[in-house]
């Protein structure tokens, strides 16, 4: 568990001492500096975000103060991400002394660690192992409070949750290997199992399927229960040993208390469900796997909301489409319209290309929590929440489409490769690895392999990525973040849902097609990225990341990549950031920044390995993206928020619904250009530069915006 | 060893002024999980930090020679809105006040 010595020796600060009264106005006085430290720190008000006011009263240096954070950040980097990347470098080494034949003899645990790496990618083992007549079992992790997201928003943050995976990946790990099955795949959120009837006997434990997922569910629930209240424990430590404001500390306590509540009440419900592999009809054609595992998700995830009581269930189609009936039934029974607490209205449905569909600013606004309804409306509300959980039914992360899983189409990345020959290619590379038979030609493919990414060859893995990035003098990074990708994928559900219901499309077809088109798209993002990219800067030039709605481009650093940012944010309509290595905390001390703002570095720096404080630095500058990403998310939101209370208000002076949304769009385009991107500038501060090469704070975008609102709509009727 | 220099960054971070009460609470809250060579370096950089702030006081004070005075009577007043806060039992849910005199502070 985390060490918390630092938090827990914190000295007991007293904020507002009951003492007398310092300094009263009009009396003269020798002031130190200590008074005026002392002071400032009384208006030091934890949980206020008003620190910023008195940063700029003592410190008019801004520059100076954000060169030290980032200094400060930089030492933060977590420990957990820190292990993660300098293993992923120790294995791009081994990769790169693979490709080159560098390596003479392999020991027993690189040919392991060799077959298990291949084995792991992109649902190797499912399409190699899931044959006809086996059993897919796939299981759920729960949802809601239980999820992963949850325990790391706003529970125990990514250390203790990742160490609660963790326990569950061990558990789940050696319950299969009690009752006799074979892990599949196994990440975050769930995994596929599949029983070996053989060792089922051996064992003598249950031989039904449904009684194995039973036991597995009880079993993993005990065991997971404890685990996450020794995690409370830890947390509630470490919470009371903080300096957060009593408030803010009561507040999370008070949550952790009532989850704590919950946990005992509900424990922690992972759903299975369990589905038979049908013949394949053709060699070379694994929709048969894909659909077992797809059938058997369907059935963990109606557990998983339901109300039963039982942890797995065998597909059933006719209960599954009989939920789809009830799904859209229900949406039928939504109101048509909701508010939120300030008054404005939401529409329940939207018509999208002749189709009802519900209304994608509340998709968003629901899943993310963000949505506070008008006094009255929770029940309404509430009942969109189910409605929009519930449509997540084919929620199934597949990493091809089903075209490609069925061998109709090439794989991406490489015109002749099917699927089959790249199951076939890795199968045979995992058997030579076990037995430690890997010739040189054998070692490159298995490089070719590990180089790139496992979701779009065309990309680098991760290894790769972290590694080449690394080594660029001054590395710019550009996160590239497809907005909405979510919602659209919900919005796609519940297409494929409707389509089911009305016998447009047969149950079957819908499950292995669901998420196609979310898949596809973000491959055309990745390929325009390479596409813009790839006009400023040589290939060889270019590492991308793959993550799930995001691609991170390492580039190093030109001249002036306005025009690059721009066109990217253009071609992939995506929140695009640029953040980079600053020189300026280099332990080699050689180069400082540009405009000559480095700082002098300490003795200490300057002994610290080379590498590490690299590592570092490149790990920030990617983690800042994401505050790149907020300040990028807060003119969203406010320009969406003032775009409806426009409209709203266009609407109530006579406007019919579209040429209201279509005036507030004009009037707010001249405030917040449609486009932009955000950089980071050398001293670590965000700016917004818009398609007109305008360069602006997002305080001043902002108060722009606020000013406009407050003037120009009464101005207009 | 440990121990005494996460205590060390604790009353480090009491002293600095600069950085907000989020980020302070963060850098303590991961301080924690720093190695005592990552614990030593944070340490330094802080003992920097107050360096500069101490230099950028003092240079305040001398281009301005009202400035002490007035943080000082800004200090006194949130003081006193914060106790008058406290005692109505508000502090937890209403800021308001001391929200309203930090604005004007940036208008000093």
């Amino acid at each position: 568990m985390t060490n918390n010595k630092a938090a827990a020796i914190l000295p007991e600060k007293e904020i507002y001492p009951q003492s007398p009264e310092i300094a009263p106005q009009g009396r003269e006085i020798e002031i130190s500096e200590a008074d005026v430290e002392n002071a400032v720190d009384r208006l030091m008000i934890d949980g206020l975000d008003e620190g910023a006011a008195v940063v700029e009263l003592v410190s008019p240096d801004k520059k100076k103060t954000r060169e030290y954070q980032r200094r400060v950040e930089t030492e933060l980097v977590d420990s957990a991400t820190l292990e993660r990347t300098r293993g992923a470098l120790a294995r791009a080494e081994f990769i790169n002394k693979l490709a080159g034949g560098e390596m003479a003899e392999l020991t027993d645990r690189e040919s392991a660690n060799i077959a298990s790496s291949l084995e792991s990618r992109s649902w190797q083992k499912i399409f190699s192992e899931l044959r006809q007549g086996d059993t897919a079992i796939y299981f759920s992790m729960p949802a809601g409070i239980f999820s992963v997201k949850y325990f790391n928003d706003e529970l125990f943050g990514q250390q203790l949750t990742d160490e609660i995976i963790d326990h569950r990946k061990n558990y789940m790990a050696s319950l299969a290997e009690h009752h006799g099955l074979e892990i599949l795949h196994q990440d975050f959120r769930s995994g596929i199992l599949k029983p070996n009837q053989e060792k089922i006997k051996e064992l003598g434990g249950p031989d039904k399927t449904a009684d194995i997922m039973n036991a597995l569910g009880r079993q993993l629930d005990q065991a997971m229960v404890k685990v996450i209240l020794e995690t409370i424990k830890t947390k509630e430590t470490e919470l009371k040993n903080s300096s957060l404001a009593p408030a803010a500390k009561e507040a999370k306590l008070k949550k952790l208390d009532s989850f704590k509540n919950k946990l005992g009440q509900w424990g922690f419900k992972a759903t299975f469900g369990a589905s038979k592999v049908g013949a394949s009809p053709k060699s070379g054609d694994y929709t048969p796997a894909a659909l077992a595992v797809a059938e058997s998700q369907q059935m963990a995830q109606v557990l998983r909301h339901g109300e039963q009581k039982k942890y797995g269930g065998e597909y059933d189609a006719k209960f599954i489409k009989a939920e789809i009936g009830n799904i859209i039934a229900s949406g039928k029974e939504l109101a048509g319209v909701i508010k939120d607490k300030n008054g404005l209205p939401f529409e329940v449905w939207q018509t999208v290309d002749g189709r009802r569909t519900i209304n994608r600013d509340l998709v968003r606004a629901i899943r993310k929590n963000k949505f506070e309804p008008a006094p009255g409306q929770e029940e309404a509300v509430k009942k969109v929440e189910q409605y929009i959980r519930r449509v997540n039914l084919l929620d199934l992360f597949k990493p091809l489409t089903a075209d490609e899983i069925a061998g109709k189409n090439s794989l991406p990345g490489s015109a002749d490769d099917t699927l089959k020959n790249k199951v076939d290619k890795t199968r045979r590379l995992i058997d030579l690895a076990k037995m430690k038979d890997l010739n040189q030609a054998d070692r490159q493919a298995v490089a070719a392999i590990l180089k790139v990414d496992q979701k779009d060859a065309t990309c680098a893995s991760p290894e790769i990525f972290h590694s080449e990035a690394m080594k660029m003098p001054d590395a710019v990074y550009v996160s590239i973040d497809v907005m909405d990708l979510g919602v659209d994928l919900l919005l796609e559900y519940e297409r494929l849902l409707n389509d089911i219901d009305a016998g447009k499309i047969s149950l079957a077809e819908a499950s292995l097609k669901a998420g196609d088109s979310t898949t596809k798209r973000m491959r055309e993002v990745r390929a325009k990225v390479a596409e813009v990219c790839g006009r400023y800067y040589s290939k060889d030039k270019i590492f991308t990341l793959v993550g799930g709605d995001e691609v991170t481009v390492a580039l190093p650093n030109g001249e002036d990549i306005n025009d690059l940012l721009l066109e990217l944010q253009k071609a992939t309509n995506s929140r695009v950031v640029k953040t980079a290595v600053g020189s300026a905390e280099r332990a080699d001390g050689e180069s400082g920044r540009e405009d000559g703002a480095s700082l002098p570095l300490p003795e200490g720096e300057k002994k610290r390995g080379r590498e590490d404080q690299r590592l570092r630095e490149h790990l920030g500058a990617i983690k800042r993206a994401e505050q790149g990403a907020e300040v990028s998310k807060a003119i969203e939101t406010a320009r969406r928020q003032a775009e409806l209370s426009l409209s709203h208000r266009f609407k109530s002076e006579g406007m019919s619904s579209e040429m209201a949304a279509g005036a507030a769009r004009k009037f707010l385009s001249d405030i917040v250009p449609d486009s932009f991107v955000v950089k980071e500038e050398a001293d670590g501060g965000f700016v917004i530069l818009d398609d007109a090469g305008f360069e602006r704070t997002r305080e001043e975008i902002l108060q722009e915006l606020a000013e406009q609102i407050a003037s120009t709509p009464q101005e207009k009727t | 060893m440990e121990e005494k220099k996460a205590k060390n960054i604790g009353e480090l971070l009491r002293r600095i002024f600069i950085f907000a009460p989020s980020f302070k609470a963060e850098i303590l809250n991961r301080a924690g999980e720093l190695p005592p060579s990552g614990l030593e370096h944070l340490a330094k950089i802080l003992l920097e930090v107050i360096a500069f702030q101490k230099e950028e006081i003092k240079k305040r004070q001398t281009e301005d020679p009202k400035f002490a005075e007035r943080v000082l009577a800004v200090g006194a007043r949130a003081r006193q809105k914060v106790l008058s806060a406290r005692a109505a039992q508000k502090l937890a849910v209403d800021s308001t006040a001391i929200k309203d005199l930090v604005k004007k502070i940036k208008h000093l």
